[in-house]
């Protein structure tokens, strides 16, 4: 008998279909990876199996977990299968817990709801999941925010395993999470279901993440699944148009000019950034170093990467390189002049930035044409503000008409083009592009980086390019950088530097970060 | 948390010692002389200076400040210019009706709200939580001093089961504690009311945290999820609503007080502001303004026993 | 459904605002005449709800005290809106800073004030007049302002649109008007919404003790307090001004709520089983 049988699981919301027909079995011991873009319906799918979706949702199919419906039990009942026959785990650490209460409350919970298990034997029973998921060092008596995201995963993943369930569901488990994290989260996982013959539903949206973890694969796409199969076959061989498109945008690498040697535009020599210590009864605790003495330079038209985890002073270093923060030591200078805090208008024109998040970073209040103009701040003499902003739209593939709506008509990719048009309509000479593509789905992000490759190369735009993520780095970079708990602790030519890693944090990110396997089709 | 309760502390301090500068400087600087006021328009000059004398008037201003604050340390406050019995006297018989009067309806509302903001919030969207919602929206809207009327038309004048005013005492506690409860439910209701919808949407909040729905993947029910998780986090919100009714219900006594005719510091600062008697309402002001920020400060401390994020 | 609260909130809110500008050119009977004879006078055609203990019409005196009451309660919302959103707004540009401090534990110096408290101590200062209850609740509002706007404002100020302006070279003052204040605006508008409500009923409940409006000028509240003895002998004194302070207090509620749903796309989230 299959582990799980899902039959025909259809769910709407009114007259509109979310999830349509979806079918899978899975064997016990299996790993199902659920892979698609955002909207796809995979979440739905597990919440749909938890039967834990939105009442105003309705719902049809069958879920049989070894051959009893769960569709059809009691919300009793099903209180009762949750937790104990089937774990979940959630893609946000950071809110997964409840901050008030204790972490050995939180998994002693799950046993305690479960069985008759007294307040100390339940401790007890937390104490030892704790030990298997890692935690052997931290105590029951701490809170989530004392714990790190890695941490309070580990947290969360032991609150779902406490009772051995037979299925297992991880929606997004380490997409919140540094690489390195996202690595040991994954290896905790695939221990876990060895160990205790789990079934898991891995829900991602990275396809390298499912090669490496999963034993079969289901796509999804729009509400139901168009491939199914063994990753092998699927991941070489895929049948469907929509899986060949995926993989080829994961694996995409923009085509680039080789350029020569040209003059330093941007030059940042042992720049330190620190911030007063908190506060403390009398005084204050000694500041904190963000950025400890960071030097590199950026010539024209140069893609330059940055790669670093969360906390490793990144960011940091991007907010002085705009002149929003001072800086304790150092200096960075940008065509020749001092980049700091007060820096006159004429020489904060050279730079313009890039955000990662595609929905905050626009007022929602205002039309395209005064958001991409807004930069003419900068100018003395601002040429005429539609036919500058026409002519930028068409250079990131938008439309003139586009000029008069608002932020909220347009697609996550689509704002990305309005974010950059709006760093480029005053030709600057750098571009510093925060986690720019992080936030899009594979298919958008791959067009993203052709139109960033396409412009740098046209109006010989330099770019600083911040990210967590190696293999975007690697796919638009001339170089890289990697940094750690604010210092630059290897850089070089980017395939140098990935080819044959100096350091060993660069080699322990790249061990970490999952990849495709090579020689599969395209 | 011992760095936050000094800090906590501190501003307290400041607070106080600001207010009191403010008070002092409203009552004793800007209108003039109390000692003329005292006397009457046609007053011996003679006799206002000895008045002053008396008064401790002829002192410097900041001399003053310090002998009132002084006297406040040492639980002195001055006579009364009308009552020609010490301010501290008459403050401390007063404070023993407004004050059980205030908790009592502080008491009150917090036992009605949490029933039914937390019904509403767990039937949201239904008949109960429209129910509900209308019914708060109306008890806002009531004035309090207008609602405390028709309960003495009821339950005094036409039931007989309350005296229609007046307060008998302590000594009674019985008779007191009746004397107190219409009062104490004309204050409660809109203070309930509020509370109410507080409750209902810091419910519904949490309800929709991610914790929650963690807490359901783990097995528990609606209503387990809400007896184990959901209340205690909706209970920051709720603390400072709490919070600052009662200062609310402070203020609220004040008018109160008098449609029950009740001894409390409300009825002694309107006697006193008709009699100008300053000194008297220049205290009972000050003891108001103390209690409404020590509440405060308690409310602030209360958060770190919720919120183990705050006990640093 | 949801606009059930705006209509009929907006209706109510309407309905006395028509009537207090109305009693400007029109009042069944005038207020100021006084007729012994008629005095307590139950609900009639001529007389709609009544006469008071002086003869005067009820009904008139109602329309002419809702010009009060709106009179104080909109002066009042102005002074701490006018106060506190700049106050507010200039605390989240200079956040964590000593300005912010400043202003913060301004307003906390304000709070610990209740409106009446504030009104006493104007009383004391000037005697009782309907600018001392504007001026009262006028300060209690700052504030509810400020403190609202510094938190909107603060949780905008982290948001990335606010860097872009920055890097476009936009100094605080300025991001503060182009971006900050009109996206908080919707939840100025429902504060204020409910701030005039607030403010109806503490202007009826200063009137009520003296502290408010003096004769000639009618409100609501001194209503009330001529009522108060009356209460068995002639219930209607008491009951009609009251029932006018929960209409205008229920509508103006009513449309707050009303127009915080219509600005708040949350609403519209499902719920989970």
């Amino acid at each position: 008998m299959s582990l799980l049988s899902v039959q025909g699981l259809s769910v709407r919301i009114g007259a509109l279909d979310i999830l349509r027909d979806v079918s899978f079995e899975m064997e016990p011991g299996e790993v199902l990876g659920l892979v698609g873009e955002s909207g796809s319906g995979k979440s739905i799918t597990a919440l749909g199996i938890m039967r834990l979706l939105p009442e105003v949702m309705s719902v049809e199919g069958a879920i049989l977990l070894q051959g009893e419906a769960l569709d059809k039990l009691s919300e009793r009942r099903m209180c009762a299968r949750r937790g104990r026959d089937v774990g979940m785990v959630f893609q946000e650490p950071m809110t997964a817990l409840n901050p008030l209460h204790t972490i050995g409350d939180q998994v002693a919970e799950t046993v305690r709801l479960h069985t008759r298990t007294g307040r100390r034997a339940a401790r007890q029973r937390a104490r030892e999941v704790l030990d298997r998921v890692g935690l052997e060092h931290i105590g029951l008596a701490r809170f989530p925010h004392e714990l790190s995201g890695g941490q309070r995963q580990r947290v969360v993943i032991a609150c779902a395993i406490a009772l051995a369930p037979k299925l297992l569901i991880a929606d997004e488990p380490t997409t919140a999470l540094d690489v390195t994290t996202q690595g040991e989260i994954l290896d905790l996982l695939r221990r876990l279901v060895r160990e205790d013959g789990m079934g898991l539903i891995l829900i991602t949206h990275d396809l390298a993440v499912v090669a490496k973890m999963a034993d079969r694969i289901a796509v999804m796409q729009l509400g139901r699944i168009v491939e199914r199969g063994l990753v092998t076959e699927v991941l070489h061989r895929p049948t469907h148009d929509y899986t060949r498109a995926l993989l080829a945008a994961s694996r995409h690498q923009p085509v680039r000019a080789a350029r020569a040697e040209a003059a330093t535009v941007l030059d940042v020599r042992d720049v330190v950034r620190s911030y007063p210590g908190t506060r403390r009864l009398l005084g204050r605790a000694p500041p904190v170093e963000a950025v400890r003495g960071v030097s590199f330079s950026l010539h024209q038209g140069e893609n330059l990467g940055l790669v670093g985890e969360s906390g490793s002073g990144k960011s940091t270093l991007a907010r002085a390189l705009l002149g929003l923060e001072p800086v304790q030591g150092g200096a960075i200078t940008l065509g020749g002049q001092v980049m700091d805090a007060a820096a006159p208008r004429a020489l904060r024109r050279r730079i313009g930035v890039v955000f990662q998040d595609p929905f905050g970073s626009f007022d929602p209040r205002w039309t395209v044409e005064r958001l991409i103009a807004e930069p003419f701040h900068l100018l003395d003499n601002a040429p005429p503000r539609r036919p500058a902003v026409e002519e930028v739209l068409r250079s990131v593939g938008l439309q003139p008409r586009d000029a008069d709506r608002h932020i909220h008509a347009f697609s996550g990719g689509q704002r990305q083009r309005i974010a950059i048009a709006r760093a480029l309509i005053i030709r600057p000479d750098v571009i510093l592009l925060d986690e720019a593509v992080s936030a899009l789905d594979v298919q958008v992000r791959a067009q993203i980086l052709d139109l960033l490759a396409e412009l740098s190369a046209r109006f010989e735009v330099s770019y600083l390019f911040i990210s967590h993520d190696l293999s975007v780095v690697r796919a638009i970079t001339d170089r890289v950088m990697v940094m750690q708990a604010g210092r630059i602790v290897e850089s070089g030519q980017t395939e140098a530097v990935f080819a044959a890693p100096r350091e060993a944090y660069t080699r322990q990110l790249l061990a970490a970060t999952p990849r495709l396997p090579d020689g599969i089709a395209t | 948390m011992l760095m936050r309760f000094m800090q906590r502390l501190f501003s307290l301090i400041v607070t106080l010692i600001v207010a009191s500068i403010l008070i002092f400087c409203v009552i004793e600087v800007l209108p003039g002389d109390p000692a003329a006021f005292m006397l009457g328009m046609n007053a011996e000059p003679e006799a206002v200076a000895a008045l002053r004398a008396q008064m401790g008037l002829d002192a410097g201003l900041v001399a003053r400040y310090f002998t009132w604050i002084g006297g406040w340390l040492t639980g002195d406050f001055g006579t009364s210019y009308t009552y020609r019995v010490p301010v501290a006297e008459l403050i401390a018989d007063r404070v023993w009706v407004s004050l059980p009067l205030a908790l009592y309806a502080l008491g009150l509302s917090t036992v009605i709200a949490f029933p039914i903001g937390i019904v509403a919030a767990m039937r949201r969207g239904r008949a109960a939580d429209y129910g509900i919602m209308g019914a708060t929206q109306l008890g806002i809207a009531i004035p309090n001093f207008w609602f405390a009327m028709f309960l003495v038309v009821i339950f005094a004048i036409n039931l007989r089961w309350v005296q229609a005013g007046g307060f008998p005492g302590w000594h009674d506690p019985v008779a007191a504690i009746r004397a107190l409860t219409l009062p104490a439910i004309s204050l409660a209701l809109p203070q309930a009311s509020i509370l109410a919808r507080i409750m209902r949407s810091a419910l519904i909040d949490t309800l929709d945290e991610d914790y929650v729905r963690t807490a359901r993947a783990k097995g528990l029910s609606r209503s387990g999820v809400v007896r184990a998780h959901a209340l205690r986090n909706a209970m920051i919100p709720v603390l400072t609503i709490i919070g600052l009714q009662f200062s609310f219900l402070l203020a609220g006594a004040i008018i109160i007080e008098n449609v029950f005719y009740l001894p409390g510091l409300g009825r002694l600062l309107f006697q006193a502001i008709n009699q100008r008697d300053l000194i008297v309402v220049e205290s009972t002001v000050m003891l108001l303004v103390m209690a409404v920020v020590v509440v405060t400060f308690l409310v602030d401390l209360a958060y770190a026993i919720v919120d183990p994020r705050l006990r640093r | 459904m949801r606009a059930r609260n705006l209509i009929l909130g907006g209706t109510l809110s309407g309905a006395f605002a028509l009537v207090a500008l109305l009693s400007f050119v029109w009042t069944p009977h005038d207020v100021g005449a006084i007729s012994i004879p008629d005095r307590m006078l139950r609900p009639s055609a001529d007389h709609w709800l009544g006469t008071d203990q002086l003869g005067r019409d009820i009904f008139s005196m109602l329309m002419v005290g809702a010009r009060t009451s709106l009179a104080v309660a909109l002066a009042s919302v102005g002074i701490g809106m006018g106060l506190g959103v700049p106050l507010g707004l200039t605390a989240a540009a200079r956040r964590g800073g000593l300005l912010d401090d400043v202003i913060m534990r301004g307003n906390d110096l304000i709070f610990a004030f209740p409106s009446i408290l504030i009104a006493i101590l104007i009383t004391a200062l000037t005697g009782p007049s309907v600018w001392n209850a504007i001026l009262a609740i006028g300060i209690f509002n700052i504030p509810v302002f400020a403190r609202l706007s510094r938190g909107a404002a603060l949780s905008l100020w982290s948001r990335e649109y606010i860097m872009a302006a920055r890097v476009a070279g936009k100094g605080a003052a300025r991001i503060s008007a182009e971006h900050i204040l009109p996206n908080i605006a919707n939840l100025l508008i429902v504060q204020g919404t409910i701030q005039f409500s607030v403010g109806i009923l503490v202007e009826a409940a200063l009137s009520y003790v003296g502290l408010g409006a003096q004769p000639p000028l009618p409100s609501w509240g001194r209503m009330l307090a001529d009522a108060q003895t009356l209460i068995s002998l002639a219930p209607h004194m008491a009951l009609f001004p009251g029932l006018a302070i929960v209409l205008s207090v229920l509508g103006l509620n009513l449309m707050g709520d009303g127009l915080r749903d219509a600005f708040d796309p949350k609403l519209s989230r499902g719920r989970a089983q």
